[in-house]
């Protein structure tokens, strides 16, 4: 699909407007499709709403996995608070990869009312100013929060002065909360950020050394580093994205000779000027980056691909083989796969013997889900419904290939845990895969529930597809946890309200013929 | 008030779900942004993964206003979801939170309460707005709340009944073994006590609150405008008093609140004599270990203005540590940093520690290095050695620079899962002794 977004604003749209993402539906899988080619989909909201993340939290993400980096939330102490958690993983999967980092190491400017009336670009510049001393930092992210957004504080002018100031470069991110329904939109305004404040190209004499004319060897270095260019392939990770995935689609492409970049976390921002030396840009999940990759392409002229989420045997195949495509190696790539699909293929066969013919729903985000909908059904699950967090065209490939191979099941934009233990009232799943803070409502209601990413684990490519198949297996060999929990809990529900549809206090969803739940 | 690194306390609504979602089915609404309500539970998780509680989480119902509802007014937002609330959420207490965002759009909260009371659905409104203070704060105002529109005014009072404040769920991350322990405590000398935030309260028992003669408040700083407000609407009495570690601070608090309920001293000290007893025949055989390893430390306490003081009371008074330095983390406003300091200096210590208040993590450490070690020749120096810091998740790297033990005691607690688990009383005093042992001969 065409992308059409503008770059020179200082603000990026939230993508329920720029890209007409979706954040509440209920219905089937051709419902969810056909409402969001014809833009329905955006007119669909909620008159009851519960508690979920913000963008600005989800900002935080890349901000702190950027290798030195020091984040500041410029707001109330709250805000941000969450960032503790981090700290551990950031040092843990960090080291997975080879990469020492410093863990969460972040300020709040502490905003109070008097600063509320008075305006808080002070605050805000000491801090920038103690955070660059403090720490010496490679980048320093600062985080806008819902009240000075109301206010209208003028962050990008604060952060221009102290800019002057301090060795760090300083990353003004829009992203209040109650700017965006979407929180996804957090990856635009975290990419945003980092494309208007860095550089993605070497420098001379600074990172290379131009080849000298004069060299007898000039000509062979100059097509050594011009093929290797032209064989290297970039690779765009993110939070949810675990070691274990980047080496294992690593491991297919180098089999192919293809050399493999990843950005953008667990590197610092002069590691990113090296971002331009590749021949293709590809995005394992375009949710997060497809707006990165589309600027990269516009400004240097960097092609990018979609293929889809390597989740699966079936979505790795062509992922894989998109990549090789555009390096001329189908035949290669076809012979590998072939083997490949093969060994996975046997070693699946136990698994399924297992799990074969048990229900499941499936929580999260709509590229990685659908994908694992796909790959519970290659093991011989029934997938009985998919809950998406939003839901926009990006998704329409995939979900098509969905109902073609699981049916027309129910699927739903949503993030309410009242909508999820509706849902599981009625679909009555065997076992759930879910996003992180999703899982605790449905192992209370009884479910297993494993977890959509875990990235101690692999889930990517073949291993990650075994991997994956072997956690569903193991969670079903002993359910007693979610069986116990749910006989000795009691869900903040009332009775009357599993008699409605989940689907009762969203409005604008499109007239449909479809049986409902 | 400064900037903050790596604050170990959220917002004023922060603490506030973090104490509604431990009240027994309490269900919060909030008026805020969608953010607030997912990510100060994230926050409130790491007081030991305190999980999401009954109505915590994503099951919070909250009235996620975005821009429209800051140009027009969040107001008619909020009835709809107070509405659709009574509908769907199945709860004893409805409890209206806002947030800083619609406090700055100016929303009469008041007027849509009034519009949308139902009998058959309590509901109180407490205003959380974000930047009026911090999470201890939001606990504050929460229990000062019930007190004020919940829990009805009654003449009839059991002399034989407290209220236990001050002890903030998540922020305090072993609360509710705290509150079970200090609880068991009294009950030896014949007094009930009230914990609210304990999983065996009800809300009958919450209502009964107001016939209780004593509120004890287990912080300098924490609890004491609910209990002023107490004193003002139910004409209960207050004291302030240090959360008791061990068995010599135990004995101190029971005998303190037996005058203070007039109960018979020499009945109180009988009561727990047995206790006391019971205590000391189990350290007497970890005497062997402690002994035959020279298990004496330096100690560096890091930790709020609650704890922080009886941690040290406890590591100097009841085990012969040395605790070198108490530092207290919290934001606190200078009148407090008084009292703190006042009191400190009359709390009896074999070896007074350095009392110091910082709120940073990075500066903690800054200022012990810049005290230790002290080079007395090209030799020999001074430093703290055995170490063992007592604090929070994000300390352990102040340990590894001491070279020394760690003990996660106090919040962001990740390191550990916390259930009933406490340090507090004679259980919990034991239970430390237990850890701070066992940390070190955990490799063996």
């Amino acid at each position: 699909m065409k992308f059409d977004v503008n770059f020179d604003v200082q603000v990026p749209n939230p993508r329920e407007r720029q890209r007409a993402t979706a954040y509440a539906f209920g219905g089937c899988t051709s419902d969810l499709r056909s409402g969001s080619c014809a833009g329905c989909l955006g007119r669909c909201d909620r008159s009851f709403t519960q508690a979920m993340f913000c963008q600005m939290g989800v900002s935080t993400l890349i901000s702190f996995s950027t290798k030195d980096s020091v984040v500041i939330m410029h707001g109330p102490v709250g805000c941000g608070s969450q960032s503790h958690g981090i700290d551990f993983s950031i040092k843990q999967y960090g080291a997975a990869r080879g990469v020492k980092m410093e863990g969460a190491r972040w300020l709040s400017t502490n905003l109070t009312e008097t600063d509320v009336i008075s305006g808080g670009n002070e605050k805000l510049y000491d801090t920038i100013i103690e955070a660059d001393r403090r720490f010496r930092p490679t980048a320093i992210f600062v985080c806008n929060t819902c009240a000075p957004g109301v206010i209208g504080d003028d962050i990008e002018s604060v952060v221009n002065h102290a800019q002057e100031q301090v060795t760090a470069t300083v990353v003004p991110l829009h992203c209040p909360g109650f700017g965006a329904k979407v929180f996804s939109s957090a990856y635009d305004v975290v990419y945003h950020g980092i494309m208007h404040r860095f550089g993605f190209e070497p420098k001379k004499y600074i990172d290379y050394t131009p080849f000298d004319k004069s060299d007898p060897d000039y000509e062979i270095k100059k097509q050594r580093y011009e093929y290797k260019k032209s064989r290297t392939v970039t690779l765009y990770n993110a939070w949810s994205i675990g070691p274990g995935d980047e080496k294992e689609i690593k491991r297919l492409l180098n089999a192919l000779g293809i050399n493999v970049n990843i950005f953008v976390e667990y590197k610092e921002p002069d590691d990113w000027r090296f971002i331009t030396e590749t021949a293709l840009n590809v995005s394992f999940c375009h949710v997060h980056d497809v707006y990165f990759l589309e600027y990269l392409k516009r400004e240097f002229g960097i092609p990018y691909i979609l293929p889809t989420i390597p989740i699966g045997t079936e979505q790795t195949v062509k992922f894989i083989t998109a990549i090789a495509e555009f390096f001329g190696l189908e035949k290669e790539a076809e012979a590998l796969l072939k083997k490949e699909t093969e060994k996975l293929k046997k070693a699946l066969e136990p698994i399924r013997k297992n799990v074969e013919g048990k229900s499941v729903l499936i929580s999260g985000g709509f590229l990685r889900i659908g994908a694992t909908g796909l790959l519970a059904d290659e093991i011989g699950l029934k997938v009985v419904g998919f809950r998406n967090f939003n839901y926009d065209e990006f998704g329409d490939q995939l979900f098509s290939e969905v109902q073609e191979k699981i049916g027309d099941v129910q699927n739903a934009v949503s993030t309410q845990a009242n909508e999820l233990v509706n849902m599981v009232y009625k679909l009555k799943p065997d076992i759930a895969i879910s996003h992180p803070s999703v899982g605790v409502w449905l192992v209370k209601a009884g479910v297993p529930s494993l977890t959509l990413f875990a990235q101690r684990f692999t889930y990517f490519g073949f291993t990650g597809a075994y991997s994956l198949a072997k956690r569903i297996e193991r969670t079903l060999k002993n359910t007693a946890y979610a069986r116990n929990i749910s006989e000795h809990t009691k869900l903040p529900y009332q009775e009357q309200w599993y008699g409605k549809s989940p689907y009762h206090y969203i409005t604008g969803l499109p007239e449909t013929d479809k049986p409902t739940i | 008030m400064s900037f903050i690194e790596r604050p170990r306390f959220s917002c004023m609504l922060g603490g506030a779900l973090a104490t509604l979602t431990s009240l027994p089915r309490v269900i919060p609404i909030i008026h805020g942004a969608q953010g607030c309500g997912g990510q100060l539970t994230n926050s409130y998780a790491y007081g030991g993964y305190l999980g999401v509680g009954y109505c915590g989480g994503a099951s919070l119902p909250s009235s996620n206003v975005s821009e429209k509802e800051i140009i027009f007014g969040g107001a008619e937002r909020l009835r709809k979801e107070i509405l659709a609330a009574y509908d769907v959420m199945d709860g004893d207490l409805f409890v209206v939170v806002t947030s800083c965002m619609t406090d700055l759009i100016g929303d009469d909260v008041e007027a849509v309460i009034s519009e949308v009371e139902r009998p058959e659905y309590p509901l109180i409104f407490v205003d959380t707005g974000g930047f009026k203070g911090n999470s201890y704060y939001g606990y504050d105002i929460v229990i000062k709340s019930l007190f004020e529109q919940y829990i009805p005014v009654t003449k009839e009072k059991d002399e034989k009944l407290v209220n236990l404040l001050g002890l903030v769920p998540a922020y305090d991350p072993f609360f509710r073994g705290d509150l079970e322990e200090i609880r068991r405590i009294l009950s030896l000398i014949g007094v009930k006590a009230t914990t609210f935030v304990t999983p065996d309260q009800t809300i009958e028992d919450i209502r009964n609150a107001g016939k209780a003669s004593l509120n004890i408040v287990l912080s300098p700083v924490n609890g004491i405008r609910a209990a002023k407000a107490a004193k003002e609407k139910h004409g209960i009495d207050y004291i302030v008093t240090d959360l008791p570690i061990g068995s010599n601070a135990s004995v101190k608090f029971a005998i303190e609140i037996a005058e203070k309920l007039g109960i018979d001293r020499e009945f109180a000290e009988k009561a727990l004599e047995k206790e006391v007893e019971r205590y000391y025949s189990y350290v007497d055989r970890a005497t062997d270990v402690i002994a035959d390893t020279d298990f004496q430390n330096y100690a560096v306490v890091v930790n709020n203005a609650t704890q922080a003081l009886p941690y040290a009371q406890y590591l100097d008074n009841e085990i012969g540590w040395l605790p070198e330095y108490v530092f207290i983390t919290d934001e606190l406003r200078e009148k407090n940093k008084e009292i703190i300091r006042r009191h400190f200096e009359e709390l009896p210590f074999e070896y007074r520690p350095k009392l110091v208040f910082e709120t940073d993590t990075s500066k903690i450490q800054q200022y012990i290095i810049q005290n230790d070690p002290q080079f007395l020749s090209d030799t020999y120096y001074e430093k703290l050695e055995p170490a063992f810091v007592l604090g929070s998740s994000i300390d352990r790297k102040l340990s590894q620079v001491l070279n020394g033990n760690f003990l996660n005691i106090s919040f962001p607690a990740m390191s550990r899962i916390i259930l009933n688990k406490t340090y507090a009383g004679f259980n919990g005093g034991l239970a430390l002794l237990e850890d701070l042992i066992t940390a070190q001969v955990s490799g063996r």
